[in-house]
């Protein structure tokens, strides 16, 4: 079942939208910032997280521009929408919710 | 530092992105792994790992270019003139398609994973389906389908129609025929009458049933031979025209028979046409012949004969037509046919199928009330299903997944699931309907026009789709309303869904109900049509219609009749053996006008009519008739053709004022017989049908010689032998077969019945919609039965946690069993109350089809009810002694856990 597959786009997304509400990054950027505000429990490979970015900017939550960088270089920042605030919110509200409720039944507090 | 614009190039290569995008894509990811490279640069890593740890950013299961976006959005390009360049607002039919295709393929994987509801569900949706789109397909072709002939919506048939019968179809005769066909509404006209044609090929003489038809009739119809031409108008020798099927049995390849001579009426005809299966008509026709013109004697005698096909100009309406045939009536019917004849007409299609129509539609409602139990059913197992996934869907929606997309997963399962329940009903529909038409147990006609053929696929997918849209729009639109918390919720009976499996079972019980109900009576209608004394002992008696083998000579042919008679009667295993015009159970055409003497006709008053059959001496005897009074006429009076008669009950009772008439005298065809004796009555025609007053004329000639305007003509009536058998009916039959075979001369028997047979065949119609409706009724029943077995399984499982509190504080087995059968009692008892409304008010439109039983014949409501609610009774019980089974503590264990 795509249950875990769930898990992890899910996861991944909001884990994207809650370090895009502190600042506008680049692809590279979140990930750095990932693995080192984790310690390297997470992480994400280039591979998986372009699909995401793109499929989140095109549901209008995020929004991608090219800036220029080091040397040659253009960089994609992303930044949130309005609608990814929002949704930022909705989703915040649903993990507590379901982190209660996972604590509930599994009898780890704050799971 | 390595360029990785073509690696990520490379990886993309087979994604389909438009070249704008994908160059966007390929830079942003290459930066990014360039800043790998630098960063393990930094840390101290050589060039060489740097370079493999920033390749190992592309590994990913699934591939970078699957788990792209099909059109990533690129609203904030910096250059301008690229911005909306692709997938801006456009809402893209390819992306859809793939994200339609996942939910299809997570839509399979769940119903694999859950084998048990899946096979339940397709069982039951490609029952109600398959049986849904069989009817359709007879209904299709027989109904819907345009009739093969040349624009045949302008087409009418015209009959005669008897003044104290309206619907009564006569035929006309060859004036009648020439009047109508110069009417201004008809454009054209053409005439047949049906007859049997004995058809000699190399001395083999074949049996068809075929028609002899005017000129212009295949033009009329539009009939294109298959094989070589239609008859011609006015042929240089006698011609005639085959169905495909008789011609390839008799000649193998059914051109071949074009040009070949067979005989027929003792004269030689050549084939010059086969015409294809389908085309025939009328229905069932195998052979046709011009009719040839009659003398003006044969005219004189009015002999009405003829079915008459008239075209009206396109537009033209049935009432125009009608008003114009009544003015024809008013004006000049012959007296012979009585005051008050009319013309009848109707559509040649409402003719050829009209008697069927309601027998389908009926089927119709039928086959239409099991498909929906059986969506309440898959519905039921849905909600069940969706309840038990409560906790998946609950995680999905917290990791993101929208609400629509839940309800769009829920319902292309349900179609997915309508779908698949459609391709195997195909199969099932495929299965009955040839089944059906190899029966032919209602001897439909048009069957050839019955096919499993695109309409039929398409109606029978859609039907399928709609279906999985009925049963899984309720589960679906759960599905989105459900908030996380629900995945705490596992509380009792009480909750919206347990009650919606009830409102489901209430509705599937009452369906059932109105259906068992419909099938009950129908049985009993049967039973009681089964069960009619026709007034004679059906089981022993044999009917043989004889085949005179052409007129020929009437002396020689009469005494070969008279020669088998005699060779039969006396023999061991026979009681009886007489001639007789017509034999039971088939009536006599014509009713005819008698007059009584001594019985004046006040003004107004009909005329007594009653059917008259010639019949021999002891045909009272084979049939077994009893005499009220009075006596048969003798053999003697029978040799001598003497004018007395016997007059049946009814006949007595309503023109003799009485059962004794023995000694008065009648006037029928213009002379006076005698009245010797009144019998019992018998149902000679239909059984359903009471017995009509009835004259029995001496007479055992089949064949008489009259000489019409100078020239002698031979006449026939019908020719039966009627044979009670004495002992073994079966054996019987054969020694007549063998003795009638050993007669010299040209008559034989055609065929030998026993009238029980036949009277069970006349009773096939009542019989396959009982056995039909009876046999939806059964699945329905069961249908509902394991719907009642489900919801109260399903309310027991969800109930564990408090019906083991309940025991541990010491609720008796007896008290739990109690308790959810009565949860059970109310949804049975809304089941059968709510069924008994639509029952009573659906039921008058089986009313025509029912024999001595009133459409609201308590005893059967009552029956049905009682019975449907012992097998929702069981199907109760037995997940109520489940209830009891459950070990409270691990009851308790396990909810607690």
């Amino acid at each position: 079942m795509s249950g875990m597959s769930d898990l992890k786009k899910g996861s991944a997304e909001i884990v994207i939208l809650s370090l895009l509400d502190e600042a506008p990054l680049h692809g590279y950027g979140i990930a750095k910032l990932v693995t080192e505000r984790t310690d390297g429990a997470l992480k994400f490979h280039a591979a998986s997280l372009y699909p995401v970015l793109y499929r989140l900017e095109k549901r209008g939550v995020i929004r991608g521009e090219w800036e220029a960088g080091k040397g040659d270089r253009r960089r994609r920042h992303y930044r949130l929408t309005p609608k990814g605030k929002r949704t930022l919110e909705t989703q915040r509200g649903q993990v507590a919710e379901f982190i209660d409720a996972l604590g509930r039944l599994t009898g780890v507090p704050d799971a | 530092m390595p360029d990785y614009r073509e690696v990520v190039r490379e990886r993309l290569s087979e994604s389909r992105l438009p070249e704008t995008v994908l160059a966007e894509i390929v830079e942003e990811v290459a930066a990014h792994l360039a800043d790998v490279h630098a960063d393990a640069l930094e840390a101290g890593a050589s060039e060489e790992t740097a370079r493999r740890t920033a390749l190992l950013e592309l590994e990913s299961d699934p591939p970078l270019h699957e788990a792209l976006p099909r059109r990533p959005a690129r609203a904030a390009s910096t250059e301008p003139w690229k911005r909306g360049g692709f997938g801006i607002g456009f809402p893209s039919i390819i992306e859809h398609a793939a994200s339609l295709l996942q939910d299809l393929r997570y839509g399979l994987r769940g119903l694999r994973h859950r084998p048990l509801f899946t096979v339940a569900a397709l069982l039951t949706l490609a029952l109600g389906i398959g049986a849904n789109s069989a009817l359709f397909s007879l209904v299709y072709g027989v109904l819907l389908r345009p009739l093969p002939w040349a624009e045949s919506e302008q087409l009418v048939v015209i009959w005669r129609s008897a003044p104290e019968n309206p619907s009564s179809r006569g035929p006309l005769t060859d004036d009648e025929f020439d009047r109508l066909a110069g009417l201004e509404v008809i454009t054209g006209a053409a005439a047949h009458e049906q007859r049997e044609i004995r058809l000699v090929v190399n001395d083999t003489t074949t049996r068809l049933a075929g028609a002899s038809v005017s000129a212009g009739f295949g033009q009329l119809l539009g009939l294109q031979a298959q094989h070589g031409r239609w008859l011609a108008d006015s042929p240089e020798a006698p011609e005639i025209v085959l169905a495909r099927n008789t011609a390839a049995e008799l000649f193998g390849q059914p051109s071949d028979a074009i040009g070949r001579s067979v005989v027929v009426d003792e004269r030689p005809h050549t084939i010059v046409g086969v015409l294809a299966d389908g085309d025939s008509f009328p229905a069932q026709s195998a052979a046709w012949l011009l009719r040839p013109a009659l003398s003006a004697t044969a005219r004189s005698i009015g002999f009405a004969s003829l079915t008459v096909i008239g075209r009206v100009q396109a537009g033209t309406d049935l009432g125009t037509v009608r008003a114009t045939l009544d003015t024809v009536a008013a004006a000049d019917t012959p007296e012979a046919y009585g005051r008050g004849t009319r013309y009848a007409t109707a559509s040649l299609q409402e003719t050829i199928v009209g008697e069927v129509r309601p027998v389908l539609v009926r089927f119709a409602l039928g086959v239409g009330l099991v498909l929906l139990i059986a969506c309440a059913n898959v519905a039921n197992l849905l909600l069940e299903q969706a309840a038990a996934r409560r906790g998946e869907r609950a995680v999905r929606r917290s990791l993101g997944a929208s609400r629509l997309r839940l309800v769009r997963q829920s319902l292309v399962e349900s179609l997915l699931l309508g779908g698949m329940g459609a391709a195997l009903g195909v199969g099932l529909a495929w299965a009955g309907v040839r089944t059906f038409v190899a029966l032919d147990p209602l001897r439909m006609p048009r069957l050839e026009a019955i096919q499993i053929d695109a309409a039929v696929l398409v109606f029978t997918l859609a039907l399928g789709l709609l279906t999985g849209l009925l049963f899984g729009i309720a589960p679906a639109l759960r599905a989105g309303r459900e908030s996380v918390r629900a995945v705490l919720g596992e509380s009792a009976a009480g909750t919206p869904s347990a009650w919606r499996g009830r409102g489901l079972a209430v509705l599937e019980l009452s369906m059932s109900m109105t259906l068992l109900i419909g099938a009950a009576l129908l049985v009993h209608s049967f039973l009681r049509m089964a069960m009619i004394d026709p007034g004679y002992d059906a089981d022993r008696v044999l009917t043989a219609r004889l085949d005179l083998g052409g007129m020929g000579d009437a002396e020689v042919t009469n005494a070969a009749v008279a020669d088998m008679i005699d060779r039969l009667t006396g023999l061991p295993g026979i009681a009886a053996v007489s001639f007789a015009e017509v034999a039971p159970p088939a009536a006599p055409v014509l009713e005819r006008e008698v007059m009584i003497e001594g019985r004046p006709l006040g003004a107004g008053d009909a005329r007594p009519r009653a059917w008259a059959i010639k019949v021999g001496a002891a045909y009272f005897d084979a049939l077994g008739l009893e005499f009220l009074d009075g006596a048969s006429f003798t053999a003697e009076d029978v040799e001598a053709e003497r004018r007395q008669v016997v007059v049946n009950s009814v006949f007595a009772r309503r023109y003799l004022e009485g059962d004794s008439g023995v000694g008065r005298r009648l006037l029928l065809d213009g002379g006076l017989w005698e009245i010797v004796g009144v019998v019992a009555d018998a149902r000679l025609g239909d059984v359903r049908e009471e017995a009509m007053p009835t004259v029995y004329q001496p007479g055992q000639r089949p064949v008489s010689n009259m000489t019409v305007g100078g020239r002698r003509a031979s006449f026939s009536i019908g020719s039966w032998l009627v044979i009670r058998a004495s002992g073994d009916v079966r054996q019987t039959a054969a020694q007549v077969s063998e003795i009638a075979r050993a007669v010299p001369g040209s008559v034989t028997v055609a065929r030998l019945d026993l009238v029980a047979d036949q009277v069970w065949s006349n009773l096939a119609a009542p019989r396959v919609l009982a056995g039909t409706f009876g046999a939806f009724a059964l699945s329905g029943a069961l249908l509902a039965a394991i719907g009642v077995y489900a919801v109260t399984a399903y309310s027991v499982s969800r109930r564990t946690y408090e019906l083991g509190v309940r025991m541990v504080m010491g609720a008796t087995p007896r008290g739990i069993v109690r308790g959810v059968m009565l949860d059970g009692v109310v949804t049975i008892a809304g089941g059968v109350a709510l069924g008994t409304v639509a029952a009573l008010a659906l039921s008058r439109y089986i009313g025509n089809f029912l024999y001595d039983i009133e459409s609201t014949d308590v005893l059967t409501y009552a029956f049905v009810a009682a019975l449907l609610a012992l097998i929702a009774a069981v199907a109760t019980y037995v997940p109520a002694r489940h209830a009891v089974s459950i070990d409270p503590i691990e009851a308790l264990r396990r909810s607690s856990r």
